[in-house]
């Protein structure tokens, strides 16, 4: 198999920006930087650790009930994460609320899972699942970004615009889907701008 | 719990709290596999269905096992295990008894268990009641799961339809397919946050 065809990519290949797979919490939890960094963290390792999972067990289920343990190997890694979270950082925990243990039902994992680490040897998976995972972290604080200054003309917490009548849309969901809109059009722009350039 | 908390509770569910426009959850649906009106539609209709038997099987759980065992940590794993049992059954069920009905629902009904939409109406139908402030009742967890798959159906329609009009227009390259989708999108959102604090039902003394 072509591994050089099949792996995410921190950008060029990521599933991330290409399908805007995983996008809820992209939309969701990205009112804050703080928010995001936690939340693509949480997501990451929960990549990680489920690819590297379903890479062992490729060879043990099925065919017709790998999906279904594919999800329940997620869904335990998310549930770790949740109860991980809920006792270190309980503020930030209710803070997330219901999409901390939405982590074990993110397309982004499943697809992963699906396409790459269920074909694939454990280490190349687990190389897989943290390149892919690093990505949807940067897309999580690049949403995030647009959205704090904007929103609360802050970032990570500090005043960064001067002023005091931020645009507050951006801190509901709207906002959200404005600053993916955003991000998604700018790598878009990126990606082909790069692809022209590349062509003799 | 009376009548009129429980339109309240499907009211908000539906408008000012709806699931994909104002809690972004179930948003890959809309880009990907319903950019057609009637595929989003069929779409909706099962998926509505599975949240709510979803809902009341999840209350039942919560209540009947997590409630007493005191492990509500374990709530996201049993609701995801109990879902995909039920999805998986009423496939084999539907296939082998009704394969017209199979046949509509097609590869939507396995799917749907790891919906994060259909996920989330279950984790919602065990938080708190949002109208009494209470904790949820079984009508209401019922009443929740199916308003939230009525109020997905209506975000999923009106963005496949919306989807359906971008075809034909001259959008800017660089935000053709996901990024000008999730811009109309985050538009009609920004109209449902008229629906935020209407109180339809409220004070009609049900």
């Amino acid at each position: 198999m072509n591994q050089g065809d099949q792996t995410g990519g921190i950008f060029a290949r990521n599933p991330a920006f290409r399908l805007a797979l995983g996008a809820c919490p992209a939309l969701a939890v990205t009112a804050t930087a703080a928010d995001a960094l936690v939340m693509g963290a949480l997501t990451a390792a929960v990549l990680v650790a489920s690819s590297l999972a379903v890479s062992v067990t490729r060879n043990l289920f099925p065919q017709s009930v790998k999906i279904p343990c594919h999800v329940l190997i997620v869904t335990a890694f998310a549930s770790v994460a949740a109860i991980l979270l809920a006792a270190v950082a309980p503020t930030t925990s209710s803070t997330l609320g219901i999409y901390v243990p939405l982590i074990a039902v993110n397309c982004l994992i499943l697809n992963r899972a699906e396409t790459f680490a269920s074909g694939n040897k454990p280490f190349v998976s687990l190389v897989d699942g943290l390149v892919t995972g690093i990505g949807f972290a940067i897309l999580l604080l690049a949403c995030s970004a647009v959205r704090e200054l904007l929103g609360n003309f802050s970032l990570l917490g500090f005043a960064v615009i001067p002023g005091n009548r931020p645009f507050v849309a951006f801190t509901s969901a709207c906002g959200g889907f404005f600053a993916l809109a955003l991000v998604l059009g700018i790598y878009n722009y990126a990606i082909s701008r790069k692809g022209t350039a590349a062509k003799p | 719990m009376n009548v009129g908390a429980l339109l309240e509770l499907s009211a908000a569910s539906i408008l000012a709290n709806n699931i994909v426009l104002s809690r972004c959850i179930g948003v890959c649906p809309l880009c990907g596999a319903t950019g057609r009106l009637r595929g989003a539609l069929g779409m909706g209709l099962s998926a509505t269905v599975v949240m709510t038997v979803s809902s009341a099987l999840a209350w039942a759980v919560d209540r009947a096992v997590l409630g007493p065992l005191d492990a509500r940590y374990l709530r996201t794993f049993v609701f995801v295990m109990s879902i995909m049992s039920l999805t998986l059954a009423a496939d084999l069920v539907l296939r082998g008894l009704f394969p017209a009905l199979h046949r509509l629902t097609g590869p939507h009904l396995p799917a749907l268990a790891s919906n994060c939409a259909v996920i989330a109406a279950a984790l919602l139908s065990v938080q708190p009641d949002p109208v009494t402030h209470g904790p949820m009742v079984f009508p209401a967890a019922v009443v929740t799961g199916f308003a939230t798959g009525i109020g997905f159906s209506l975000a999923t329609v009106l963005a496949a339809s919306i989807r359906q009009r971008l075809e034909f227009s001259a959008v800017p390259k660089p935000l053709k397919g996901l990024p000008v989708t999730f811009l109309s999108v985050g538009l009609l959102s920004l109209a449902f946050m008229g629906f935020c604090n209407l109180h339809l039902f409220h004070g009609l003394g049900w």
